[in-house]
């Protein structure tokens, strides 16, 4: 559950330079997807295609918002996610005269899942502080600046690209490491993490927390508990409450916000 | 779909995600059903429920946009739940060429339309929606005419093209992915009005011919 409380997590870096991610699945999946390929050969091609992994991320995420608006980083980040998500399967590599991949996937080491849970808790509350922590920094006001407005940023004089830069390394090393313990949780990586119920988990999850980081958390939970109930239910049933989510989401998010200034007024 | 999704971009101005799904319902309807007037007049009402839902709703591109593909992952997850994700195949069936009939029946609609008085409108609604309002022209009814006929016509073509698929709830992902990358090429050379859509026209089939569908 903490591996995707702490991809909503990851999701929040991008959402405070103004960037919203509709394709987070790719920081997730491709660095575990890319560790998957290399652990099929050794495990030294494992650990270096992971970090690879999370540069290209970062740099591709860094590129995409230098050179696009906002409306067009939603729609680059989703299409290219589903593009992804439905080119990977055709992905298959040659190992020992055998062929694996595709459909199938690769294999991954487990790890006991004391570890993974400890790990998994013990990243999300590390990368939490952290965000609790920027937001009050400096660094978290250029941020929040940027997020704001970009042009009056630059004209005050904020390095926008170092910032950026910054927010998405930050979000691309938290996604990478939920992915990372995600394939050790299952030992296997399935073209499946790149699905587009993961690339818009983090959106719904702090669409109904209002962005509050902590119930942004706590919906994480919720939302992955209430998958697990309703696809014991029923299969695909979370997918319907996904799709219904979103095609409500102007009208949630309006009232979500709301009710939040009301609350905030009050106090 | 490629035409689709730039009608729907320019005039209806959001990214209409919902396609795949429809693409999808409309190979569906060609298994259990025969009759071509189901899938186009089940196209019409979906594309203004949606088209008029997003008028009402949505306030920004980004919104709408959303909204869409919430409406497209709806329809495929039902059909999922529905169909439990079984493949289905139609054998006897030879009406996939009506596909081209269709795309170029949807061009030349275009190309009418932008030489029409009409095509006026269209333009305005395209270089600036808000300018347009103010210059009288009434954009709501265009939007939903935009969304409604492009809907129409891609559920068609998922009607005329399921014989060559294996029917799967996510099969008009592919398609719509490829319609969305060939949109998006043409719309580098920043062209207006009809020269764009004839560009996307050519690219399309271009495209097709070269790869099949992108992905």
């Amino acid at each position: 559950m903490s591996v995707y409380a702490l991809l909503t997590i990851s999701w929040m870096f991008c959402r405070m330079i103004g960037r919203v991610s509709m394709g987070h699945s790719m920081l997730f999946s491709l660095p575990a997807y890319f560790s998957a390929i290399g652990y099929a050969y050794s495990t030294e091609l494992a650990v270096q295609l992971f970090f690879i992994g999370i540069l290209l991320t970062t740099l591709s995420y860094f590129i995409f918002s230098e050179y696009t608006g906002r409306t067009a980083f939603v729609f680059l980040t989703l299409v290219l996610s589903i593009f992804v998500w439905l080119t990977i399967p055709k992905l298959v590599v040659r190992v020992d005269s055998y062929l694996v991949g595709g459909e199938v996937g690769f294999d991954y080491p487990t790890l006991g899942i004391e570890i993974v849970h400890s790990l998994s808790a013990f990243s999300l509350i590390l990368f939490y502080l952290l965000y609790i922590g920027i937001q009050e920094s400096k660094m978290g006001f250029m941020m929040i600046a940027i997020g704001d407005d970009e042009t009056a940023s630059k004209a005050i004089g904020i390095n926008t690209r170092k910032v950026k830069l910054t927010a998405m390394f930050l979000s691309s090393s938290a996604s990478a490491l939920a992915g990372l313990i995600y394939a050790f949780e299952f030992g296997h990586v399935s073209p499946q993490i790149f699905s587009i119920e993961v690339s818009i988990f983090p959106f719904i999850a702090t669409l109904i927390s209002s962005g509050n980081p902590f119930l942004s958390v706590i919906s994480s939970f919720v939302l992955v508990f209430l998958t697990r109930m309703l696809n014991s239910a029923y299969p695909g049933l979370m997918g319907l409450f996904y799709a219904v989510v979103l095609v409500l989401s102007p009208k949630i998010g309006r009232w979500v916000y709301a009710k939040g200034k009301k609350l905030v007024e009050e106090d | 779909m490629a035409l689709s999704i730039s009608l729907n971009f320019r005039i209806s101005k959001f990214l209409n995600l919902s396609l795949g799904g429809i693409f999808a319902s409309g190979a569906y309807i060609a298994y259990f059903h025969q009759n071509p007037a189901i899938p186009a007049s089940l196209g019409f009402i979906t594309g203004f429920i949606l088209a008029f839902y997003i008028l009402k709703v949505c306030k920004s591109v980004i919104e709408a946009t959303i909204v869409s593909l919430g409406i497209g992952l709806l329809i495929e997850r039902v059909l999922e739940i529905v169909h439990r994700g079984s493949y289905y195949y139609i054998i006897h069936s030879n009406n996939s060429h009506l596909v081209i009939l269709l795309g170029a029946l949807l061009f030349i609609a275009i190309v009418f339309a932008y030489l029409s008085p009409i095509g006026l409108k269209l333009k305005y609604i395209e270089s600036d929606i808000e300018l347009a309002e103010m210059y009288g022209v009434n954009t709501e009814r265009f939007v939903l005419i935009v969304t409604s006929l492009t809907t129409s016509a891609v559920m068609l073509s998922g009607f005329f093209y399921a014989e060559k698929l294996a029917i799967s709830p996510a099969i008009g992902f592919g398609y719509l992915i490829s319609g969305i990358i060939v949109s998006a090429i043409s719309a580098q050379l920043n062209l207006k009005g009809l020269t764009h859509y004839t560009l996307v026209f050519i690219l399309s089939f271009l495209f097709t011919a070269l790869t099949g569908v992108l992905v």
